[in-house]
């Protein structure tokens, strides 16, 4: 049985130019978990607010949507805010009330239920999700992973048929992510929600999805059961948004259906006959003096507090891209915070250009940290004007918006920007204020996988003009392709530092999927660039 | 502090402070203020710790010893003399005592204050007004939700304004003032755009489908019955013995103040009445002293 | 349009008429001492009450009830990016712009409310209805003198300067006598008045400041949104 038919929809926003989405037909089956996957930018986020009719923008719509055989139109507000859950991307702005009690009840007050009914779905809906010791709590005493388990726990709460989600986990860290999965999984298996999902980070979604859709540009370019839907899929750009299995599957040109995770893609790289290759080693990294160094650093936020760092010794060197990586609670903020001078650590000593100094002042000594949410620098009306507001020197901006590749953005207002934009919107400004140490948190946050290479690109090019680049991230595969060494933080000081490729190789858990999927078949390949070269010699 | 009282359904406790705060501003019969006084002053022993206890007694006396002799240099009503000021006012008894007397007052109302702040927390005050005002109290709430958020938001913003120089900590008044505006503009417009997915997520839970109910994490029990019927009765006894004169009081020109039954009657009853958080705390603690026992 | 005006005129109009008589009714009859006070308190929260029953009446929309949420929050958080900046509040400055960007009864409720919350936090006590209604009339009369298309700064600032001085400050200085523990006359009352003009003025130059600075970041943003979301 389908929940949802869509019968050939077009959509145009108001304002467009062209369609947002192009004559899109598919069905949606009761049960199932259904991937949409694309480049952002590619109408997922409209395809999914059409299956929601509160949701769906103003815009001239052809084509219908079927609810369980109904036309969605026909059904009433109250109906659809019950059947249909949806869930968005930013945990935070999505909770409405301050308590978690509240939070969990709030469809279910919209909705008119009598007090022991909403008492008795909060209950069961606290405990099937595990959350019930927070029950009476401040929502904004949870962490952003929690918080988007509260979100899905509210909708669930209303006892819906179908959940909609649209990419819930790409504002989360990896472990949270896993556990919202995790649930997703849970609420199919268990209660067989049906499920409409999308994500740009597919190496855990793809094994769960029944079915797969994949959009371009407003089309449905491919859609079906999940490995039959990759089998079919060529394109070089399409295939790029794959995890590492379905790459190098695709990259030796097998046939049949594709190996999903990586345990699958041992299995079918072990039955390949693939000869031995040496490497050649790409530029070595530049040597010399560190730029900006920190030699033991002791840090805590309160004398009685648990110590945060706790003998840090890290060092920067001119036109380096440094990669921070580690686990949550392990420091990285702090360890930014204190590289950026908004912490003094209370012991151990900051080094710029190899002399001691006492407090770091970031813009002073040409440190400039870019936020992880790029929204904290937006002034303007455009983002033209955001970036001139940072400096009047007309030849520096040109090669600045030249260096990121900004151009198209330059008239719109930042707020209507994708995340990725934003981003490179951010580094633009602040790199205005002529920095030579350029911080970056989480910077791939939300951006998709061409996104993240176009970003990479960048942040090299930005090197080759003398910068340093320090990175903390939770993007193990962009800090390997990318970063010319990493260092692992755990417990406040760095476990294991060395120049990537070697740092990856000797890590067993903390590594790329490549490394995990080609220990001891295929030795000494870090990320999937080099997998892919090797398998099509 | 595991204090039972909180426990209790929020309209109780509501109830309760209304009627002894109301209590507290009505009378200025001396019997009725030490009662008061006393009683707030166990409740917030009880609420807490000792050394903001020490804190507030350290500036209540003081405040309320200044009162009285405020009170007595500038009043020089009343009949007992006690001494002349160099101006050739009198200082009277009856004015220090008046003073004493609503300073006393002022002092318990400050502290059944104390006891509100800490026992009517934001979620039983909004589920009070929830029922009757659901629009209101979810505006409350809303805001509630928002405002832990956006002074993060605000201190994110800052900090990210200093890293590009332009923070509000360094420079000029007008730079600072300048830079100050400048992230509270950037935090208008983040809320702002952030506002249209919550409202979002309202719309797509069912918001304004129908009638709004309002959903509670309290009961109604026997004890909030039981409580309520003492509370009223209570309440009977004390409207008695106000209605027979029991807490009339005249300070000037004599303090003459009622010392008849209905006054011990309206002691009596204001006396339990006030301390009934302290009794209910001292019932539970001996009860789980029993149990300790008995295991 | 000029309906709606009226019909606030007339609410206006008859909840003070609604509580004075209240006040003489009991004030001569029942208390003796406290009397003042307790009138005085019972008439501020009485005042409220029309504005309440008429937001609640009205269902607010989502977006509008979303939007009033975030100024509200803004109003009382708003310290924290003047924090260096010693006791001044922008939160009337925020509600003056609020009533005038939606409409007087949204300003008013803004006030209110952000009056009530700040208490959350800071603690509730006497003073609290009359915060509210103090913050709340600055936010009301605010948007009934100034329209929204035209907003000219200097009366703007003239509004806040006196609006903060005379409103909220004569309102809050009365209430403080009538809490504080001594014999009401007209002496007492002016000498509370001149006793609170140093900080009442303080209070109103902040105003006019934060007036100045936000004026165009708050009335140009929530304009947009309101075209972008088509409000009211």
């Amino acid at each position: 049985m389908e929940t949802f038919e869509i019968r050939h929809l077009n959509f145009r926003y108001p304002n467009g130019e062209k369609n947002a989405l192009t004559d899109i037909s598919m069905k949606i089956y009761t049960g199932q978990i259904t991937l949409i996957c694309g480049k952002s930018g590619s109408g997922k986020t409209t395809l999914l607010h059409r299956l929601k009719s509160c949701l769906a923008a103003k815009g001239m719509q052809s084509g219908e949507v079927l609810f369980s055989g109904m036309p969605l139109k026909q059904i009433p507000y109250a109906e659809q805010a019950c059947r249909i859950g949806f869930v968005q991307q930013h945990p935070d702005d999505q909770l409405v009330t301050d308590k978690v009690f509240h939070e969990l009840a709030f469809g279910l007050e919209s909705l008119g239920y009598d007090q022991q009914k909403m008492r008795l779905r909060t209950a069961e809906t606290a405990s099937f999700f595990g959350i019930s010791e927070w029950f009476r709590q401040d929502v904004e005493s949870l962490s952003g992973g929690y918080k988007q388990l509260l979100n899905l726990a509210s909708v669930v709460s209303m006892d819906p048929e179908v959940l909609i989600l649209d990419e819930p986990t790409s504002q989360l860290d990896p472990v949270a992510a896993t556990r919202f999965l995790a649930m997703i999984r849970k609420l199919n298996e268990e209660l067989g929600l049906t499920i409409v999902l999308t994500e740009h980070r597919l190496e855990e979604v793809l094994g769960m999805a029944d079915q797969l859709a994949i959009l371009d540009e407003g089309n449905l370019i491919a859609f079906g059961e999940t490995k039959k839907v990759i089998a079919q899929v060529n394109e070089e750009s399409v295939l790029a948004m794959f995890p590492t299995s379905v790459r190098l599957f695709k990259a030796a040109g097998a046939n049949g259906l594709p190996p999903l995770t990586i345990n699958e893609g041992r299995e079918w790289l072990k039955l390949q006959k693939i000869e031995q290759q040496t490497i050649q080693k790409e530029k070595c990294p530049p040597k010399g003096m560190p730029f900006l160094s920190l030699k033991e650093c002791h840090f805590r936020y309160k004398k009685d507090g648990p110590e945060i760092l706790d003998g840090l010794s890290i060092a920067l060197r001119r036109g380096e891209i440094y990669g921070l990586v580690g686990a949550n609670g392990s420091g990285k903020s702090t360890t930014l915070g204190v590289l950026s001078g908004i912490y003094q650590p209370y012991r151990g000593g900051i080094y710029l250009k190899g002399q001691k100094i006492k407090r770091l002042k970031s813009i002073k000594y040409g440190i400039a940290a870019v936020p992880q949410d790029p929204r904290c620098l937006f002034v303007g009306q455009t983002a033209e004007a955001d970036l001139r507001e940072m400096s009047v020197d007309e030849s520096k901006l040109q090669k600045i918006i030249e260096l990121l590749g900004i151009q198209s953005i330059l008239k719109r207002h930042p707020y209507d920007l994708s995340g990725g934009e934003q981003q490179r919107l951010a580094i633009g400004k602040v790199l205005l204020a002529n920095p030579s140490v350029l911080l970056l948190d989480e910077p791939t946050k939300g951006m998709d996988g061409e996104f993240k290479e176009v970003f990479g690109e960048i942040l090299k090019k930005m090197t080759e003009h003398g910068i340093s680049i320090f990175l903390v991230s939770h993007d193990i595969e962009f800090c390997a392709s990318y970063a010319d060494r990493c260092g692992l933080l755990f417990g406040g000081r760095i476990i294991s530092e060395n120049d990537t490729h070697l740092f990856f190789e000797e890590n067993r858990f903390y590594t790329t999927a490549t490394l995990r999927m080609c220990r001891g078949i295929l030795p000494g390949i870090v990320n999937c660039e080099e997998a892919v070269k090797c398998i099509r010699k | 502090m595991n204090d039972t009282f909180s426990k209790l359904h929020p309209a109780v406790t509501f109830f309760y402070f209304i009627i002894v705060l109301l209590m507290t501003m009505l009378t200025m019969h001396p019997i009725f203020l030490i009662i008061g006084f006393i009683s707030s002053f166990c409740y917030c022993c009880f609420l807490k710790p000792w050394q903001k206890i020490i804190k507030m007694i350290c500036w209540l006396i003081p405040m309320i010893l200044f009162l009285g002799c405020f009170n007595a240099f500038f009043s020089h009503a009343g009949i007992t003399m006690l001494f002349y000021l160099p101006n050739g006012n009198p200082v009277t008894m009856e004015a220090f005592l008046y003073g004493l007397a609503t300073a006393t007052m002022f002092a318990a109302m400050y502290m059944w204050f104390i006891c509100y702040n800490t026992v009517m927390t934001t979620d039983k005050f909004l589920y009070l007004f929830g029922k009757k005002l659901p629009s209101v109290s979810l505006l409350l709430s809303l805001s509630l939700r928002f405002i832990p958020r956006f002074r993060t938001r605000i201190c994110q913003i800052t900090q990210a304004q200093e890293q590009i120089g332009r923070g509000n900590r360094e420079g000029n008044l007008k730079k600072r003032l300048q830079c100050s505006a400048r992230i509270f503009s950037i935090a208008v417009t983040w809320a702002l755009e952030s506002g249209i997915i919550t409202a979002d997520s309202m719309k797509s839970r069912g918001y304004g489908a129908g009638k709004r109910t309002s959903f509670s994490v309290y009961h109604w029990e026997m004890r909030e019955k039981m409580l309520v019927t003492m509370m009223i009765l209570l309440l009977l006894g004390l409207g008695i013995a106000v209605g027979t004169g029991g807490i009339t009081v005249k300070y000037y020109p004599a303090i003459v103040f009622s010392q008849n039954g209905a006054m011990i009657c309206g002691c009596i009853c204001y006396t339990v009445f006030s301390l009934l958080p302290v009794i209910i705390n001292g019932k539970e603690a001996f009860v789980w002293k029993h149990l300790k026992l008995d295991t | 349009m000029h309906s709606e005006i009226k019909k606030r005129k007339i609410y206006l109009m008859v909840l003070i008429l609604l509580a004075i008589c209240i006040l003489l009714m009991i004030s001569t009859t029942v208390w003796e001492n406290r009397k003042y006070y307790l009138t005085s308190f019972l008439m501020a929260i009485l005042m409220m009450v029309p504005f309440v029953w008429r937001f609640e009446h009205k269902k607010p929309n989502v977006r509008e009830l979303v939007l009033l949420a975030t100024m509200i929050a803004l109003a009382v958080v708003g310290r924290a990016a003047f924090s260096w900046f010693p006791q001044c509040k922008p939160v009337c400055a925020i509600i003056i712009l609020v009533g005038i960007a939606l409409n007087p009864e949204a300003g008013f409720i803004a006030g209110a409310a952000a009056a009530l919350i700040s208490n959350f936090f800071f603690g509730q006590g006497p003073w609290t209805p009359w915060q509210m209604l103090g913050t709340g009339l600055v936010g009301f009369i605010g948007g009934l003198l100034f329209n929204k298309k035209k907003v000219k700064l200097f009366p703007l600032l003239l509004y806040g300067f006196f609006s903060v001085l005379l409103i909220y400050g004569l309102l809050l200085d009365t209430a403080s006598l009538l809490m504080f523990p001594s014999e009401i006359s007209w002496e007492a009352l002016l000498a509370m008045y001149i006793s609170g003009i140093v900080f009442n003025l303080v209070h109103a130059i902040a105003t006019v400041l934060f007036l100045w600075l936000l004026k165009k970041a708050i009335l140009s943003k929530l304009d947009r949104l309101q075209q972008k979301y088509e409000l009211d």
